[in-house]
């Protein structure tokens, strides 16, 4: 009992003492005494808030790391596959160029039909000799290919088709030294025959000699002996050599194609070069 | 990868560079493989490749034992002879082929270079199969 009545007297106690305060509070007379204790627990105060704060901040900062891991992680991903979208887009920007150039060529010669085609590989696609210079396209006998015929690019002449597979055709570049083609020059008219050379470079040959060449000329295809079409661009004149014991003139070449950079390619499949040496055999047959 | 205007014989390079750490046995099988990869890739006339090859292994075997110095000694100094004579022996059986040949002009402008960037490349090559060589055959010591 006396515990009992001791309890509700410290209770009694702690409710009076708490509205004795509120009391005294609405009359402004605990202000003095809050100031006092304000002042004592300031610095404890500060401590713990700056504590708290810094656990909070730590709390926070952890967060954040994680979270700018994670947008890290994104945009290293974006970036990655923006690199690889820019990759592919600047390739396609240079294929559709490509593509454009032939079209304007195709259009430009409408007397011809084109074989589009695109080199398999560069590593591969070239010979490995430093003594030959073939090329390999990737279209063949199944493409409609066959041996001699043309291929150029926007450029000019890149050489004849050597040897065919199904899928895959070798092509003579011009500056081989076993590439000759009859030519004219453009503006004069004037006629001879391109050879290449092992360092990859033309001459024209077999210029007559009271002929005026100037550097600058445009060489093109005659179509004379039946294995080019004519008209097609070779490239330009930059040296005449004109010797008094020379029966010809012979001029150097700059080709107008990049041998070294060759990628999309057209084989003209609707020519069909003209073998003589059949032919005048044919004509013999027959008049035998 | 081109330098003015030509490329080192790889091929080449890396059958003088066996040849010269091995046997004949060994050194004709790799020339014979390493010429039948080039007749096959390249639009030559089939066993042009080849026949220089093994020609110009049987030279770096004969050249064993008899150049100072047997290890990087006798590759550097076989490269640029043998590069000629592999190019040149090339050339000849094109040229026998009935293929146009400007011997002059082929020497100073594709084959002496040539000859000149094989040995470059040798001496970055062999240091390499060397390592190789003695991976796979590891010299036998004894006592």
């Amino acid at each position: 009992m006396t515990a009992i009545r001791s309890r509700q007297l410290y209770i009694g106690l702690v409710i009076g003492l708490v509205l004795l305060g509120f009391t005294l509070d609405q009359f402004g007379y605990l202000s003095p005494l809050k100031e006092l204790v304000q002042v004592v627990l300031a610095p404890v105060q500060d401590a713990v808030s700056t504590t708290a704060q810094d656990i909070a901040y730590q709390f926070e900062i952890s967060a954040d790391i994680q979270a700018l891991h994670d947008r890290n992680t994104e945009l290293e991903a974006l970036a990655n596959s923006l690199m690889v979208e820019n990759v592919r887009l600047a390739d396609l920007e240079r294929e559709n160029r490509t593509l454009r150039q032939l079209l304007n060529y195709t259009r430009n010669n409408p007397q011809f039909i084109y074989e589009t085609t695109t080199i398999v590989g560069r590593s591969i696609g070239f010979d490995p000799s430093n003594l030959l210079y073939f090329v390999y396209v990737d279209v063949g006998a199944r493409d409609g290919v066959a041996e001699n015929m043309p291929v150029i690019t926007d450029r000019g002449l890149v050489g004849r088709v050597t040897a065919v597979s199904p899928n895959l055709s070798q092509v003579l570049m011009l500056i081989d030294p076993a590439s000759s083609v009859n030519v004219v020059i453009q503006n004069s008219r004037v006629t001879g025959v391109v050879r290449g050379h092992l360092d990859g470079t033309l001459t024209m040959e077999r210029i007559p000699p009271d002929e005026t060449v100037n550097p600058g000329d445009i060489v093109l295809t005659s179509g004379l002996g039946g294995n080019f079409p004519d008209k097609l661009v070779i490239g330009q004149i930059t040296e005449v050599i004109q010797r008094d014991q020379d029966m010809f003139q012979i001029a150097r070449v700059r080709p107008t194609v990049d041998f070294g950079k060759l990628e999309t390619m057209l084989v003209i499949t609707s020519f069909e070069p003209v073998d003589f040496e059949a032919e005048l055999l044919e004509a013999q047959e027959a008049g035998n | 990868m081109k330098i003015n205007g030509v490329h080192p014989d790889l091929v080449l390079i890396l059958v003088i560079a066996w040849s010269s750490l091995n046997d004949l046995e060994e050194g004709l099988t790799w020339a014979l493989m390493g010429g039948l990869s080039l007749d096959f890739i390249s639009g030559a006339p089939f066993g042009v490749f080849s026949l220089a090859m093994l020609i110009v292994t049987l030279l770096v075997n004969f050249s064993q034992g008899r150049i100072l110095g047997s290890s990087i000694v006798l590759p550097l100094s076989l490269t640029f002879p043998l590069s000629l004579l592999f190019n040149t022996l090339a050339l000849f059986f094109l040229y026998l082929l009935g293929w146009p040949v400007a011997w002059i002009e082929s020497f100073a402008n594709v084959l002496f270079p040539v000859a000149l960037l094989n040995s470059g490349v040798m001496v970055l090559i062999y240091p390499l199969l060397s390592s190789v060589n003695r991976f796979l055959y590891p010299p036998h010591l004894s006592y």
